[in-house]
């Protein structure tokens, strides 16, 4: 279920008041009704996949009474592994199983020798990474005696398949959510009108930036050879909003939804197009995505601890992994290893923590340095995001081409279909000027309360706007991951 | 939570309110909709020649011009529909109106489309009397494209100084056609009119009313025509019934056309092609 769809528009509003009015007060009645109702958010797509989900939480939450019983480092280990080989092992078959097949039989061809194997017909199921990296952590925040294990299935299989965030994130914690479906939950009204405004901003940035980029960025990369260096930046352009805005979009919706039921999820997203190096960028950009990878592999690795060298190989071994997770393409993990090579400099000379607060904190301007810095970073994000976008390698090199030899003629027509670019060059500017005014706030639609009747005339401008210029892909992208 | 639902009331409220102003807006503002509201209430809808057709008949047909003093001539063409939408269209006319036309002319364009589809253009269906609304016919959604059309009209003179006369929109915006004839001649695709299910229940509707139904394929820019003879041709529908159709797209066809004054983009005539567009029509088929 899409929740830009008239599906969404009409489960939300009845899981609501089911939610609240049937079922107030009653902890455990709320949480397996969430359960039921996160299981028919995702059977919607394919109900055959809810068996992975209803797999992944048995296993973890067995796990985890099993550590808790068991002191012994040995057997403990085993009972971490076996987790970890199950839950990586059906999103390494769902999700790699091909790719590495592949590229086995390819570089053994190098050698000369020839393996005969066919690929499988593997269909992703929908937020296998997301939710499979969710039920990892809990499992190894038991193991580190972090976390308490649950006695609890039925608010564990809440928190494994919490509707808002199942699909595409944010990728919470155990330790931040779980805690949260043992709590008695009442409505609040400040908590609730600020959900609502996330869904709407959310909506905008999906509905109206996302789908609308979607369309020239889609037709531009499909068609790159055509194309002159000017149009080939746009198309590059077009896919820096678009996956801003899908994403950042989606996160906004999600965390909106859960707030209408109480619950607080992790900020996924920080404006990190004002950015003012590629180290603050990424502590800005799928924040609940780079800290699982800080936490739970960087640290372990040794973090930045252990000498330059075991610091540098641990700052590719990251980057690439987590380029590896957005899906198996060899142009994610390219894009990966170029993100490690812009971190580099920065980490090398200690200058990576250098930007952490809110860029040109109370100015309305920034310094000429910042602009210089938010620039910089924009357009070295801007190289990186071709990276992700290209069918593959070769293409994503023969567009690079394009840009700076200019193979090709055509010129994308900024007039064309009655203006709609011109339009989207206006959205484009619209919302990172709300996002630059709001951002000392959460999201871009965050306003005080008190000021009741603006913010809902301002909630219907926005909500108009969604219907107005809407575009018209539909699906996620991180869907796909 | 009484706060909040109240809030949410309404905002349901505004955001109903909107969806009506936007209606209201659209059905004053946009042609289609204006024709459309217009054809279903003619205070006199005794016409001898019905034109129905898309956009190209909709700009193209100078209904004014076809009429004389036997004669009258409407066009009820709307920009965007289907053959399906057509028939719709005729069916309540007939169903409205007491009167019954002597022509109905079908203006077409093959070298776009196949006729077969079973799309009903959203204006068609929305103001269609036994239609069953539903959540996708809000009409922030289901006319949405129509906003781009009225900024249009806000921003361009063009736009906003064109007017409907006896249904035909009438746009002086020229766009030159800078197209050149097809290397390899192309041939009006004659399979599509017999095939269409469409053209074929029009042509029942036509045969139960005893109306003649004149197919005729309209003109358009240089790299879009075909060197089929302008006819007319007789063609039998699968259906088994005769029609006659009149290929105003072939290359021998001139009706004056000058590429720089007459077009107005995408193979549509402005109103000085329209002009002589029609002109030619009455020489050709007589009327």
């Amino acid at each position: 279920m899409l929740f830009n769809s008239v599906d969404f528009a009409i489960f939300l509003p009845v899981v609501f008041i089911i939610y609240w009015f049937v079922l107030q007060g009653k902890l455990r009645l709320q949480n397996f009704f969430i359960t039921l109702a996160s299981y028919l958010f995702y059977g919607w797509w394919d109900w055959k996949f809810l068996s992975l989900i209803i797999l992944s939480t048995f296993v973890d939450y067995s796990i985890g009474r099993l550590l808790e019983k068991e002191d012994r480092t040995s057997y403990r280990k085993i009972y971490l592994w076996s987790s970890i080989v199950v839950n990586l092992g059906i999103l390494g078959f769902f999700k790699y199983y091909n790719f590495f097949l592949e590229n086995f039989i390819q570089a053994f061809s190098l050698f000369g020798s020839e393996i005969r194997a066919s690929s499988l017909s593997i269909i992703l199921p929908v937020g296998i990474s997301f939710y499979t990296f969710q039920t990892l952590s809990y499992t190894i925040d038991v193991y580190r005696k972090k976390l308490q294990p649950t006695h609890d299935f039925i608010a564990f299989s809440a928190f494994v398949s919490f509707f808002p965030q199942l699909v595409a994130g944010p990728i919470e914690r155990a330790l931040h959510l779980l805690p949260q479906f043992y709590r008695k939950r009442h409505f609040n009204y400040k908590l609730a009108v600020d959900g609502s405004q996330q869904i709407i901003w959310g909506l905008f940035k999906k509905m109206v930036i996302a789908d609308n980029c979607a369309e020239y960025a889609n037709m531009i990369f499909q068609n790159s050879a055509e194309y002159n260096p000017l149009s080939l930046i746009m198309g590059a352009l077009f896919f820096t909003f678009q996956i801003y805005g899908d994403f950042s979009g989606y996160s906004d919706i999600a965390i909106g939804t859960a707030r209408l039921f109480g619950f607080d999820l992790m900020r996924n997203f920080a404006y990190p197009y004002f950015s003012r190096d590629i180290a603050e960028f990424w502590r800005r950009w799928h924040i609940s995505l780079s800290t699982w990878f800080r936490d739970y592999l960087y640290i372990p690795l040794g973090g930045s601890r252990g000498g330059k060298w075991r610091n540098i190989r641990n700052v590719f071994i990251i980057f690439i992994v987590s380029g590896f997770w957005h899906g198996a393409n060899w142009t994610f993990i390219f894009w990966g290893f170029l993100n490690a090579l812009y971190f580099l400099p920065l980490m090398l000379t200690n200058l990576n923590r250098n930007n952490i607060g809110v860029v040109a904190e109370g100015r309305i301007f920034p310094k000429p340095g910042e602009i210089i810095g938010i620039l910089i970073t924009f357009w070295l994000t801007v190289l990186a995001w071709i990276f992700f976008r290209a069918e593959n390698l070769t293409h994503a090199f023969s567009y690079l081409e394009g840009i700076l030899i200019g193979t090709g003629q055509n010129q994308i027509d900024f007039f064309a279909d009655n203006y709609q670019m011109l339009f989207l060059f206006v959205f484009i500017v619209m919302m990172l000027s709300v996002e630059w005014l709001q951002r000392d706030k959460e999201h871009g639609l965050q306003i005080n309360p008190s000021k009741r009747k603006l913010s809902w005339a301002l909630n219907l401008v926005v909500f108009t706007l969604c219907f107005l210029f809407e575009g018209n892909q539909a699906d996620f992208i991180y869907f796909q991951f | 939570m009484k706060k909040y639902l109240t809030d949410i009331i309404w905002f349901l409220i505004g955001f109903a309110v909107v969806n009506l102003v936007f209606l209201f807006a659209v059905s004053r503002v946009d042609w289609n909709f204006k024709k459309r509201l217009q054809s279903l209430n003619l205070d006199s809808p005794e016409y001898d020649y019905l034109i129905l057709g898309n956009s190209y008949a909709l700009d193209g047909i100078d209904a004014e011009l076809l009429s004389s003093d036997k004669n009258k001539a409407y066009n009820m063409a709307i920009g965007g529909t289907s053959v399906r939408t057509n028939f719709i269209q005729l069916k309540e006319y007939i169903r409205s109106y007491d009167t019954r036309p002597e022509k109905v002319i079908l203006a077409l364009d093959g070298f776009r489309h196949d006729f077969k589809s079973d799309v009903v253009h959203p204006i068609v269906e929305f103001t269609t009397d036994d239609y069953q609304y539903t959540f996708q016919d809000l009409p922030l959604i289901k006319f949405r494209w129509m906003f781009i059309e009225m900024i249009k009209k806000v921003i361009s003179s063009e736009h906003r100084n064109a007017e409907l006369v006896q249904g035909q929109l009438r746009l002086a915006k020229t766009i030159s056609d800078k197209t050149n004839l097809p290397e390899v001649p192309k041939k009006l695709p004659f399979k599509n009119f017999k095939s269409s299910p469409w053209i074929q229940k029009i042509d029942s509707l036509c045969v139960v009313n005893d109306i003649e139904l004149v197919l005729l394929e309209m003109p358009a820019v240089k790299g879009k025509r075909n060197d089929t003879p302008v006819g007319p041709h007789e063609i039998r529908l699968d259906n088994g019934n005769l029609v006659k159709l009149f290929n105003f797209n072939s290359i021998d066809f001139n009706f004056g056309q000058d590429p720089t004054t007459d077009w107005i983009g995408n193979s549509h005539l402005n109103e000085t092609g329209a002009r002589k567009f029609t002109r030619k029509i009455k020489e050709v088929m007589a009327l």
